[in-house]
Parts: structure tokens; C-alpha cells; sequence
């Protein structure tokens, strides 16, 4: 045997190594969920006469095999690994940039974004009332310096300029420019250096601009109290999951302090009371993003206990409004949040309960271009 | 299945050579075909018949043919009629539609076209069967009466789907019976890892950059950019393919076959027509024994030649795709192969550094030509290549991609095969052989990148 393996060493290494890997596969339990990606994992599909016929069973037991690989974590950091010592500056589509600040890597509109400003623009023109529009660029825009040099992504601040311009002949449309407060401080923390969302400080410029769209009086956080302000910190967000390597600091969450309030998500068929805006159990997980607004609900109202402004607005939006939403508690009595992605009502229905409701549209860029569910805006 | 993949490398490998080796020899090619029939049949299950349906008829031909001897005329309807089937088939899987949008396109028609998908490997194995009928009639080879053993030829799976082409005269002796040592399942080892790495570690690394002009859009790159996608996609076919014939060679090892060397370094020609010998050579073989030298070859006077040339590489062009820029990159290799037949080669022979500059630049524009499938995208490709234009997009790319593609240009020269070839039999080829291995199953456990790239031969 010993005379083997010193005569055959490839052999016996690949018999040895392939055939305890299909051992692993078969006896070790499926995980369930991805912690270093955030992400669900396909489990092993079981063969079904309809699955083999139609190719279904196939595609996911591949998939299945991918992410059930066993020590699946550790080849994916080797591979990032590697990737750096082939000076690679990216990985799986993240770019690393100046000081560890991980950006998105867009090179090209999708083409869902034609479809979605269309239906967003006939949205608006058909509306019988005032619609304010926001769109919030990420941070490859705001912050190009802080980019590896010479990497030239797509400019989406043409394109938010041009779906304005579009829209500037409709009277009902009141869009509101975030891009130029964002870039007045982009040597600040505005945006996360992990993560794709901005940060509550980015969050507070948009807020800024939007207060002047909307004829706000902005809330000025010295006005707080200095125990309004709350802080988290080893946040890891989305861009580091599909990044996963080497010397990239975690980021700190902060928070602040809202009037005392009511918030009901209304998306299922019961309500579902919370106690404040954040969720802080989720401060304790992976994804510490989530704790703003506990999450994306369908469908949920933020009501003030004492009402004295006089306001109500009606907010469709994406997850980055999730931190910017607390201060607009400071100028609305009652907030209702739409999240297309998961409301399954009928919104032409809850614009005619708030008839007198500021309507507004504020989403990220990437968002406007990617998603589709911008259709239900018709339902 | 393709080889790269975690489902065959930690599935299907144990699995099916476990039962292989165990297997008494007299059914390891049933064994051999069950296995090739589930490797084929699992992204591909609707394509079975069609490719069992070609070696029946192909094996009722053949038996035809042979049982003709004699009868002149009719053992040739008989020849030519499964020649006209072959043909017929990879034509209507393959080029229907090409034709019936062309026709519309020229003759205002407007035909519906066709509900096919290209089959896998079609190109291959249609050119596989065709040997062994060609063979069978001009009397090389002896009939073949098994159907398994036949079978077993045609969708053997090492190179069932992207080569390399091996034509039936190869291997009929290893079909009827093969001895399997421990030494060849080594060595047939060594190569598929080599293989794999030159797949996963390097095509599919440089092959991101190709992909990424793609997303920016040709007309917004630079000159510097475009060139540096070129050599990309350069790397990337070569490592690519000839990643997948030495995993081929590998298996075939393996399974106690010995299949022909596909590759042998074509970077380090001197002349296209050097190229040529160097790159796909089971392809370029086929095309002579098959096609040029049953045209006569060169000797039937120098027109002839000429014609035969320009039928070849048409031909050769267009069955690397269906469509018009395969047709050009063919043609344009007549060009230059006829240019260095009257008088280039003479010339080159002279200048050796000139020789590989002018080599390398006629192979690298030729990859564009053949990776741009829209012509006014090719258009716009080869001016942004020749027509200069400035800007610092290469800057970020040549940082993230010099190191991998000076790796590949150093590992398309023989220089690396020396180097390795020394240790390979060492401690130190295994180490470099289980290290190459777990880096190939990270790339893959985090892939979001892994092309295919010969679903449209």
C-alpha cells in the first residue's frame, strides 16, 4: 500500500480527496443559511419524475452542489485570497477602493430602467395631485475620487438629469435634486464603506434636500439632546458579502432618538405592532441594516402620539429611505411607507384614504434600475 | 455536465470511475457508455435521442456498406445517403436559421424559423461518426459490429462535447479491448488538473475583462482598453479550449484511451500557417483527410489549390458558428495562408522577430473578428483597435488583470511545460497538483463567472 501511494501519489490524493468530498455531501446536514454571504442556500432537491423530464432537478441539484459544498466558507475566502494576490482590486463585482471603502461595480444601465422611468412617468401623469420624486445616487457617484483610478463607471447622475429633465414638463411633478447635497459633503461618511446603503449622516443631506422640495423646517440634530444619538458598531453589510476579503474594516451604525410614536405594519392580514422604528435584536445578526424600520413590510404607518404638524406623508421607497424615515417624524403626524417589492394592496386605494398626503417617491438608483415591481404603482 | 464544475468534479468523478475500475473488463464500455449517456443527458436530456438516433443510423449504415462490398454503385447511394444524413442533421441543428433569416433578409420572405437549440457537441460528434463512415467506405477501417462498441465511441464523454475531434481509426483498438494501468491513471490525472487550472484559473479569470467591454460598450473604450480585450480574449480561447482538450486527454487516460494532443503552444508560431498546425489539430486533420485532400489537395494544379484552400476555410469558418463573421474569420485566414503559400513565407523564414509579431497581431485581430458576432460592433471594435483614441479606462484594468495575463502569455510558451515537467513526478508535482486543484474548487464554489464557449460550434 505505502509502495502505491509513493508510486501513485496524485491518484490516491484525488480517490482520497473526491471521494470524501461526495461522503461530505451526502452525510453533512444542508446549512440553511449563509451568515459570511447573507444569503440563503439551496438545500439537496429530492428527484421528482417531473423534476428529471423538465431539467428542474438538474439545475438545482447543480446549485444545490455549489452552495453545499463542504468547507464551502473557507474555499470562498481562499478565493478572495487569491484574487488579491493576483492584485485584483475586486471581487465578484465589488470594487475595493481608497481605505477599504467597497464600492458596487456598474458599467451599464439595465435595461429595466427604461421600463421603470416609463412607468414612473405615466405614474405621474396620470396623478390627480402633487408627486414629489427623489432619486439618490450610490456611492461610486458621489465619491468617484475614492475609486481605483481609471475604473470609469456608468454616470448616473446623466441619467437621473435625464429622467428629470422628462419629467419637467409635468405639472404635477416636483423632482428634487439629492444629488448636490450629497456631493457638497462627499469627504464625509455619507455612505457606508461595507455596504450598499447610505449612512444615517448621508441619509440626514438627503433628508435636507428633501425638506426644501417639501417646504420642511428640518429637524437640526444639535437641537437633540445628546443622548439622542445611538451607536453600533462591527456592521459587515452586503458589499462585503460578495466581497469577502482581506483588511476591510467594519462599519458603525448610528441612530437617532423619535418622538414618541406608534408603528404598525399593516402588510398581513393582522397588524403587527412595534415599539419605536428600530429593531434592535437585529443589531445581534448579520445584517444590522435591517434594524431601521424593522426591515422592508409591504405596507406600514408611523403615527405620531401627539400630532402637531398637520402633515401626512405617503412614502414609496426602497430600503435606503429605511434610515432617513426617523427624522421625517420631526415634521409629519402620520408616515405611511410603501415598499413595492412586498405590498400586495392596492395603492390607488390608499392615496384616496390621504387625499391630502404629500406623495412622495424616493428610491436609489440602483434600485430604479434593477428592480421590477414598479408596475404595482398601476394597482 | 461540463468538467468545470463542482457537480463533476465531487459527483459524477467518484461515482462513475469508482464503478469503472471495479467493472470486469468485458463491461467496462457499458459501463463507459451508461455513464457517458447520464454525463450528456443531464443538461441536455431532450438531445439523447437525437444523438442515439445518429449512431443507429450510422451503425445500420455502416453495416450496410460493408455487407455491399462489391456492389459499386448502390454501396455508394448508401455512403453518400448517410453522409447526406449527417450533414443534414448538424445543417438543420445548427445552420437552419441562420439561412432562413438571411433568405428573409434578402428576399423580403418572411419564413418562420425554426424552434431549435444548437445540441452539444453536435459539431464534434457528427464529425466523429463522419470519420468512421468514411473510413468504413474508402476501406481503412474494418466494420463495426457492436452497437455498444460504436455506442460507446460517439458519446464517450471526455470529448463528446468540445473535443478533441478523434477520429474512429484512433481508437477502435482501445473500444475492443484497453488495458487500464495505474501509471496512465496518474498521468491522465496530472493532465486533467492542468486542464482544469488553465480553464478555471485562467480563461475564465481573463475572460471577466472581455466580458466587462462587452457591459462598457465598444464605442466607449479606448485604444489601449481594446487592445488589452483583445489579448484577453486571446488568452481566454486558448486557455479555454485547450483547458478542455487536455482535461479530455486526461479522462481519456484515465478511461485507458490514448486520445490525439490537441494543442501545442500556437502562440509560438511563426507564420498563420504554422498557427494552424499548432491550434485545433484534430479539427485541422479533419478538415484535411476529409474534405481537402478528397478535393483533390494541391495536386491538381494551382488554381485548384487555390479553390480547394478558399472551400476549406469557408467551410472551417462556418463550422465554428452560424454566422457571418465566423464565414469572415474564415476567409481571412484563406487570405493570409494563401498570401504566406505565394510568397509571405519565404519572407518570414528571414525574419524571425518580425515573424511572431506579424503572427501574433493576424491571430489576435482574428479573435476579434471571431468573438464579435455583430459585424457593425466589429466594425466599431476594430477602429477603436486601429483608429486612436485616448482615455484612462485601460489604467484600472491592465492593474486588475496584468498579473493574470502575464501569467498566460508566459504559460502559452513552452517555457512553463519545461519547468514543470521536471517536478512533475515528484512530491512537489503533487503538491502543485492537490494546490491547483483546491484553488480550481474555490473559483468554482464562488463562480459567478463560468462560461461556455463553444455552444455555438
Amino acid at each position: 500500500m505505502a509502495g502505491f501511494i509513493r508510486k501513485y501519489p496524485v491518484t490516491v490524493f484525488f480517490a482520497v480527496i473526491i471521494s470524501a468530498f461526495l461522503i461530505g455531501y451526502l452525510v453533512k446536514p444542508d446549512t440553511e443559511f449563509s451568515e459570511l454571504e447573507n444569503r440563503y442556500l439551496t438545500k439537496r432537491p429530492s428527484v421528482t419524475l417531473k423534476g428529471v423530464s423538465d431539467g428542474s432537478f438538474m439545475e438545482t441539484f447543480e446549485t444545490y452542489t455549489a452552495e453545499q459544498l463542504p468547507f464551502r466558507n473557507a474555499f470562498i475566502r481562499l478565493k478572495a485570497a487569491a484574487e488579491r494576490v493576483m492584485l485584483k482590486k475586486e471581487n465578484n463585482g465589488i470594487v475595493c477602493g481608497r481605505d477599504g471603502q467597497l464600492f458596487e461595480k456598474l458599467l451599464a444601465y439595465n435595461k429595466n430602467l427604461q421600463r421603470n422611468e416609463d412607468i414612473i412617468a405615466s405614474f405621474i401623469n396620470d396623478s390627480d395631485r402633487r408627486v414629489f420624486l427623489g432619486i439618490i445616487p450610490n456611492s461610486f457617484e458621489i465619491q468617484k475620487d475614492r475609486l481605483p483610478r481609471g475604473l470609469t463607471m456608468m454616470s448616473e447622475k446623466e441619467a437621473i438629469d435625464g429622467f428629470y429633465e422628462r419629467l419637467s414638463e409635468s405639472k404635477y411633478c416636483k423632482t428634487v435634486n439629492i444629488y448636490d447635497e450629497l456631493d457638497a459633503h462627499r469627504d464625509e461618511r455619507i455612505y457606508y464603506f461595507t455596504d450598499h446603503h447610505w449612512t444615517t449622516r448621508g441619509a440626514y443631506y438627503g433628508y435636507l434636500s428633501l425638506c426644501r422640495a417639501l417646504d420642511l423646517e428640518p429637524v437640526e440634530l444639535e437641537s437633540l439632546p445628546e443622548d439622542a444619538v445611538k451607536r453600533a458598531q462591527g456592521f459587515y453589510g452586503t458589499y462585503y458579502a460578495k466581497y469577502k476579503g482581506i483588511g476591510i474594516s467594519p462599519d458603525e451604525i448610528t441612530w437617532y432618538d423619535t418622538p414618541e410614536l406608534s408603528y404598525v405594519n399593516q402588510s398581513g392580514s393582522e397588524p403587527v405592532y412595534h415599539d419605536g422604528l428600530y429593531d434592535i435584536n437585529k443589531l445581534s445578526g448579520y445584517d444590522k441594516y435591517a434594524m431601521f424600520m424593522y426591515g422592508n413590510p409591504g405596507i406600514a404607518v408611523a403615527e405620531l402620539e401627539k400630532k402637531e404638524h398637520g402633515r401626512e406623508l405617503i412614502l414609496l421607497k426602497d430600503s435606503y429611505s429605511n434610515c432617513l424615515i426617523p427624522f421625517f417624524t420631526y415634521n409629519y403626524d402620520r408616515i405611511t411607507v410603501i415598499d413595492l417589492r412586498y405590498f400586495g394592496g392596492k395603492l390607488s386605494e390608499v392615496l384616496e384614504k390621504s387625499g391630502e398626503a404629500d406623495l412622495l417617491l424616493l428610491y436609489n438608483f440602483s434600485h430604479l434600475n434593477e428592480d421590477s415591481n414598479f408596475y404595482k404603482l398601476r394597482s | 455536465m461540463v468538467f468545470s464544475s463542482l457537480l463533476f468534479l465531487f459527483w459524477f468523478m467518484p461515482l462513475f470511475f469508482a464503478v469503472y475500475y471495479i467493472t470486469p473488463k468485458r463491461a467496462k464500455n457499458a459501463v463507459l457508455f451508461a455513464g457517458s449517456i447520464v454525463f450528456y443527458g443531464w443538461g441536455e436530456p431532450k438531445y439523447l435521442i437525437l444523438i442515439l438516433v445518429s449512431v443507429l443510423f450510422n451503425y445500420l449504415a455502416g453495416l450496410l456498406i460493408n455487407a455491399l462490398y462489391g456492389r459499386t454503385a448502390l454501396r455508394r447511394a448508401v455512403f453518400s445517403l448517410s453522409v447526406a444524413f449527417n450533414t443534414g442533421v448538424l445543417f438543420f441543428f445548427k445552420y437552419i436559421n441562420f439561412f432562413i433569416i438571411n433568405i428573409n433578409r434578402l428576399a423580403g420572405t418572411s419564413i418562420t424559423q425554426a424552434d431549435v437549440t444548437l445540441p452539444l457537441g453536435i459539431s464534434f460528434y457528427t464529425f466523429q461518426i463522419m470519420s468512421y463512415i468514411i473510413d468504413l467506405y474508402r476501406e481503412r477501417v474494418a466494420v463495426e459490429r457492436s452497437f455498444l462498441r460504436l455506442g460507446t465511441y460517439i458519446v464517450m464523454f471526455p470529448q463528446l462535447i468540445a473535443g478533441p475531434i478523434v477520429v474512429y481509426s484512433e481508437v477502435n483498438e482501445g473500444l475492443l479491448g484497453r488495458r487500464i494501468i495505474p501509471g496512465d491513471a496518474e498521468e491522465g490525472l496530472k493532465l486533467f488538473v492542468v486542464g482544469l487550472a488553465s480553464k478555471v484559473m485562467i480563461a475564465n479569470n481573463v475572460g471577466r475583462l472581455w466580458n466587462e467591454i462587452g457591459e462598457i460598450g465598444f464605442s466607449n473604450i479606448s485604444t489601449a482598453l481594446a487592445w488589452l480585450g483583445a489579448i484577453a480574449f486571446t488568452l481566454q480561447i486558448y486557455f479555454d479550449f485547450n483547458g478542455y482538450s487536455l482535461m479530455a486527454v486526461g479522462l481519456g487516460r484515465m478511461l485507458g484511451f490514448c486520445f490525439p494532443r490537441n494543442f501545442n503552444y500556437p502562440y509560438i508560431s511563426g507564420s498563420v500557417t504554422e498557427f494552424w498546425r499548432r491550434w485545433h489539430i484534430t479539427l485541422s486533420s479533419w478538415f484535411r483527410d476529409y474534405l481537402y485532400i478528397p478535393l483533390g489537395g494541391n495536386r491538381r494544379g494551382r488554381l485548384r489549390t487555390y479553390v480547394n484552400l478558399f472551400i476549406v476555410w469557408f467551410v472551417t469558418g462556418f463550422w465554428h458558428g452560424a454566422d457571418w463573421n465566423f464565414i469572415l474569420w474564415g476567409i481571412y485566414f484563406f487570405i493570409l495562408i494563401l498570401l504566406e503559400r505565394i510568397f509571405l513565407l519565404r519572407f518570414l523564414e528571414k525574419h524571425g522577430i518580425f515573424s511572431h509579431v506579424y503572427t501574433m497581431l493576424a491571430v489576435i485581430v482574428s479573435w476579434v473578428i471571431f468573438a464579435v458576432t455583430d459585424l457593425k460592433e466589429l466594425g466599431v471594435y476594430l477602429g477603436r483597435m486601429f483608429l486612436p483614441r485616448t482615455g484612462s479606462d485601460a489604467l484600472y484594468y491592465l492593474g486588475n488583470y496584468g498579473f493574470i495575463i502575464l501569467l498566460g502569455c508566459v504559460l502559452s510558451t513552452p517555457a512553463a511545460k519545461g519547468l514543470y515537467g521536471r517536478v512533475k513526478d515528484g512530491l512537489c508535482g503533487t503538491v502543485i497538483s492537490a494546490v491547483l486543484f483546491f484553488l480550481c474548487v474555490a473559483y468554482l464554489a464562488d463562480a459567478s463567472f463560468n462560461p461556455f464557449l463553444y455552444f455555438r460550434f
